[in-house]
């Protein structure tokens, strides 16, 4: 047992010698070795995170042409040799694709925090079952260096293609629609702000009987129909993206055609924000002018 | 021996069956070899036949009994006739109505075709005059246009709403409403660019199926 932990342990440290960069230090790691500050903290810039997701995503694509040559000369030849090559470019891909899915991951929540709109409720939420992902990929990095064949590596391979098929994609649409939600939440917030403010300037403008400051019976009656109107679009769209939340919230969705239909009723309601700030800026315009006798 | 009689006037008028019927072999025989040559000079044994044939007919009737046995003969005959024709009567009525029938729906047929046929050819004159008309209006366009081919297409103008004169009211310069309207153009503006569906952020195409063994 003793040795088995002390082999595990030189292949480990082995392994992050010979690759150099590892994933990203866990919050531990990092307060011991004071590195660079952790990219998965609440904090971090969206475009920081983002710009390591892209660098990445190179990476992997470099390392699967490593691995798709060393697969196809392995096939050909099946010498030891090959077949070291292979092991050690498949370690890697297997290594630098998990760390694509968590850098990800960690990208999607920093748009979620950034995202105005977004509550903290659902951040928090989304932010332990992003954790809890993260810390699998983690993990089943770490368990790599232990395989020894290239039966084992394909293990390894199946393992995180299920974790991803039943976990994590199902998390990435998740956060993908309380993205979409948020920036509609916003959207819906801002029109409601600047709809009351309107709403309670004109009430002013009504109330006022100086000549030259009161607008006639008709013009008031032509406004107030406007405001109307804008009330009905945006409960409308509130309306459409509720069922939406509440369908989102029932986490269902597991494929992409789920994922798309949700998103298509949150673009329906934006739609009708974008009809209702559209009257609010004509109506805007009748205040602005009067008619000429 | 009236029995005798009539069998020999039955085998004469035979006789006179076959002669005639040999005269008219013998004539177109005669004819073919009048046209080959021949047929003036030779003697012709069926001419022989007839000229006897004309005296056997010549001679008189010995007794009156044969010629009043062809009567009664003939009474019969008629009386038949009359049977047959009383009793075809009808049949033969209807035939002729039939006929006219056929007669009359063949003309209708002949009608209906003829109706066709016309109608086609005024249709066929109407599209040749469409053409012409529509050949003479393009080519009256492009003389007015100074040779230019292209057929102006008529399009629908937009007819602009009736003009309201207007002013700026008392709350143009209103430092509230301004404020409204510039924020109310900023959030249209982020609404109509900013998509919902980032494809920048959309999950990364990774190969999961990797296998090392096959």
């Amino acid at each position: 047992m003793v040795r088995k932990c002390v082999f595990l342990f030189i292949a480990v440290s082995v392994f992050l010698l010979t690759y150099g960069h590892f994933v990203r230090p866990s919050n531990a790691q990092e307060e011991t070795a004071g590195t660079t500050a952790p990219q998965r903290q609440t904090k971090i810039n969206y475009d920081k995170s983002y710009q390591d997701y892209v660098l990445k995503v190179q990476e992997y694509k470099k390392a699967h042409e490593l691995y798709v040559t060393a697969k196809a000369q392995y096939l050909r030849i099946k010498t030891q040799k090959s077949e070291s090559t292979l092991m050690d470019a498949g370690m890697t891909v297997l290594k630098v694709r998990d760390e694509v899915i968590i850098y990800y991951l960690d990208t999607l929540m920093n748009r979620l925090k950034d995202t105005d709109g977004a509550t903290d409720a659902s951040i928090k939420m989304l932010q332990t079952k992003a954790d809890e992902e993260v810390k699998w990929y983690e993990t089943h990095i770490l368990s790599l260096p232990t395989s020894s064949s290239l039966t084992d590596l394909t293990e390894d391979s199946t393992e995180a293609q299920s974790r991803k098929k039943d976990n994590t994609d199902k998390l990435i649409y998740e956060i993908l629609l309380n993205i979409s939600y948020a920036v509609t939440e916003d959207y819906s917030t801002r029109f409601s702000d600047l709809l009351g403010a309107f709403t309670q300037k004109f009430d002013i403008i009504r109330a006022d009987t100086r000549e030259g400051f009161a607008f006639d019976a008709k013009k008031v009656a032509l406004i107030d129909k406007y405001i109307d109107e804008m009330e009905i679009i945006i409960e409308r769209s509130n309306d459409k993206r509720e069922t939406t939340y509440v369908e989102i919230a029932k986490v269902k969705y597991k494929t992409v055609a789920e994922y798309n239909s949700l998103l298509k009723s949150l673009i329906e309601a934006t739609q009708y924000q974008k009809d209702a700030t559209f009257e609010l800026i004509e109506t805007i315009g009748e205040v602005k002018t009067n008619e000429v006798k | 021996m009236k029995l005798n009689k009539m069998a020999d006037t039955q085998s004469n008028s035979n006789q006179t069956k076959k002669s005639t019927v040999k005269v008219i072999g013998g004539g177109f025989s005669k004819w073919f070899g009048m046209l080959t040559g021949r047929g003036a000079s030779q003697s012709n044994p069926i001419q022989v036949q007839n000229s006897q044939l004309v005296d056997k007919k010549n001679q008189p009737l010995e007794e009156d009994s044969v010629a009043e046995d062809i009567k009664k003969a003939k009474k019969l005959l008629s009386l038949g006739m009359q049977k047959f024709s009383k009793s075809a009567g009808p049949s033969v009525q209807k035939g002729k109505e039939m006929e006219s029938k056929g007669v009359e729906y063949a003309k209708k047929v002949v009608d209906i075709d003829f109706t066709k046929k016309a109608v086609k050819i005024f249709l066929v004159i109407i599209f040749v005059l469409i053409i012409l008309f529509v050949a003479s209006r393009v080519l009256d366009l492009t003389n007015k246009n100074g040779g230019d081919t292209n057929v102006p297409t008529p399009t629908n103008v937009p007819t602009a709403p009736p003009y309201k004169r207007t002013e700026p009211s008392i709350y143009d310069k209103d430092a509230t409403i301004l404020k409204i309207e510039e924020d109310a153009k900023v959030l249209l503006n982020e609404i109509v660019g900013k998509s919902l569906d980032d494809d920048s952020i959309s999950p990364p195409n990774l190969d999961v199926n990797i296998n090392f063994e096959r």
